[in-house]
């Protein structure tokens, strides 16, 4: 299963001719994410206290806790698709993009336009001047060579020859597969998962999380990965743990299995006695 | 075994409920159309720099300007028909049976074309893009849109509502031509009105204010048609429940909108005396 996962993927080329935008790699221990003092709240409820936080090239962090801690309002945040009530969050490179938990494709599109949109459709221009500050360029291609960057990053995926079919027409562990082709189209400097293996089969979650690992590898992005799944927490390299909106831990994944923390050890153990209370049946 | 009374029920057991449901319904009106201003201005932003495809515009314009026409052109159609039929024979006995084409053109032209044209593209299209932009705002496609740099507003609402305004002035000549020539039918039918008399009677007192009011109306009804659907459906929260929700607001705040401003044009081009 290892191997096919394996067969299937290439390891991404920086700037190669699927890249869009051209771009420079970030530098090893180069901060590409800061997040400080966050705090955000929905009404009455107070959702992140007082997050801070740091991804630097070539890092991925996993980002852990019981549901409704918070962990993706966090990700919206760092993604600017929502704002912080007080805090700061900088992203050092504009290219990044977001893995949705539930695939978020384009429903009127076909896949190789989805996996396609971000080479199809031009972005807006606060983005290209964005870009430009970074010393970044967009590169225009051929429809020719789109249907050939489409079908390598469905091959890294494992689903070659769906490039016609609609979204609904998947099952939903292949649309999350396709999402996360589109995701990496424009080989991202920063790229955020919120939940990449959920649903899906302990094969395609193998390829995603190796996959997760070689973009890091291959072009020295910071990744954030939001997840309960512990295959996935395993391959990051550093891993927060939210609870109540707040920080209760953090340390590498083997750290985790090993800690006192009380917080960490009931998750760790997924054991329903601790400080994360949770009604048995 | 003793029973217990029934509890009293208040006079208007429903009035609290109403009202607040009629506060609630303002206060989506007015968010409504803030966020609505706020987009037109993006809209105008996006067309001055330059940020518009022409592609999605004329996908849309199809869908709206080709895909409504039928149920359009019926409307009308019949809407001249029944004027004719209600007003063709009783002119001819008294004496103005060369008026008949000019009322009918002109209570079409002034009014019916328009609001009947409009109708149509609020049930058909308008509905539509509702229920289709809400659901991507429900799914996250809207935020994916964010998220890959590409504003929702450029290339979802602007593309749609610049559709508008141009597919329903030119839909309306169409459609207030065929409601005419309805007319023309059931008046030479019903009342022997002959064809040249009829035509020549709308030729002569149809003025071009009229028509130029009729192009102007629609085109402002396509805005509100399509700027309510579009601001509606984005910014949709919940789930399906809202999807059905935000589908049914947009068409009754469309015809509502649409009714206030039909009045307001009227007035401002023929005044307190209607001509």
């Amino acid at each position: 299963m290892e191997d096919q996962s394996k067969n299937n993927m290439d390891k991404p080329q920086p700037d190669a001719a699927s890249s869009q935008p051209a771009s420079s790699q970030p530098k090893d221990g180069e901060v590409l994410i800061r997040v400080t003092n966050v705090e955000k709240s929905f009404g009455e409820h107070q959702v992140l206290k007082d997050i801070s936080f740091e991804v630097k090239a070539h890092e991925t962090l996993g980002i852990i806790g019981v549901s409704g801690c918070g962990k993706s309002t966090l990700l919206r945040i760092i993604s600017g698709l929502e704002t912080a009530d007080s805090g700061e969050v900088h992203l050092a490179n504009p290219n990044y993009s977001l893995v949705f938990q539930y695939s978020a494709l384009f429903d009127s599109l076909t896949v190789e336009e989805n996996v396609a949109f971000s080479l199809l459709e031009p972005p807006d221009e606060e983005y290209k001047r964005a870009l430009e500050k970074n010393s970044q360029r967009l590169k225009k291609y051929s429809a020719k060579e789109i249907r050939k960057i489409v079908s390598e990053k469905l091959r890294m995926v494992g689903l070659e020859g769906i490039e016609e079919q609609y979204p609904n027409e998947l099952s939903g562990g292949m649309q999350k597969r396709v999402s996360f082709a589109r995701a990496i189209v424009s080989n991202p400097r920063i790229i955020l998962y919120d939940e990449p293996t959920a649903g899906l089969d302990p094969i395609a979650s193998t390829v995603i999380e190796d996959y997760i690992r070689e973009l890091r590898n291959g072009l020295n992005a910071a990744s954030v990965v939001v997840t309960h799944q512990f295959s996935t927490i395993n391959r990051t390299d550093r891993v927060i743990l939210l609870h109540e909106g707040e920080i209760k831990w953090q340390g590498t994944p083997q750290e985790l299995h090993r800690t006192d923390n009380p917080y960490a050890r009931q998750f760790s153990h997924a054991s329903l006695q601790g400080p994360m209370a949770m009604e048995s049946p | 075994m003793v029973t217990k009374p029934p509890e009293r029920l208040p006079l208007f057991p429903f009035t609290r409920k109403a009202l607040s449901a009629v506060k609630w319904e303002w206060r989506f009106l007015l968010e409504t159309l803030t966020s609505a201003g706020h987009y037109s201005v993006q809209v105008m932003q996006f067309i001055v720099s330059g940020q518009f495809s022409f592609r999605h515009f004329m996908q849309q314009l199809s869908f709206v300007g080709i895909d409504t026409l039928g149920i359009s052109l019926i409307m009308t159609t019949f809407a001249g028909m029944v004027i004719s039929l209600q007003i063709a024979k009783e002119m001819v006995k008294q004496g103005a049976g060369d008026y008949v084409g000019a009322l009918v053109s002109m209570a079409l032209i002034r009014e019916l074309a328009p609001i009947m044209t409009a109708f149509s593209v609020i049930a058909m299209a308008g509905s539509a893009y509702a229920a289709e932009l809400s659901t991507m705002k429900i799914t996250n496609q809207v935020s994916a849109l964010e998220v890959l740099h590409v504003s929702p507003i450029r290339y979802l609402v602007m593309p749609r509502v610049l559709a508008g305004i141009v597919a329903l002035p030119l839909m309306n000549i169409i459609t207030a031509f065929a409601g005419i020539m309805g007319g023309m039918l059931v008046s030479h039918w019903l009342a022997d009105v002959s064809f040249g008399q009829y035509l020549d009677s709308v030729w002569h007192q149809t003025e071009m204010k009229d028509v130029f009011t009729m192009l102007v109306k629609s085109g402002v009804f396509g805005f509100i048609v399509f700027m309510m659907s579009t601001t509606i459906g984005i910014n949709t929260q919940g789930g399906s429940l809202e999807v059905g929700l935000a589908t049914t607001r947009a068409v009754v705040w469309s015809f509502i909108l649409m009714a206030v401003v039909d009045y307001l044009i009227t007035f401002l081009v023929y005044g307190a005396h209607g001509g």
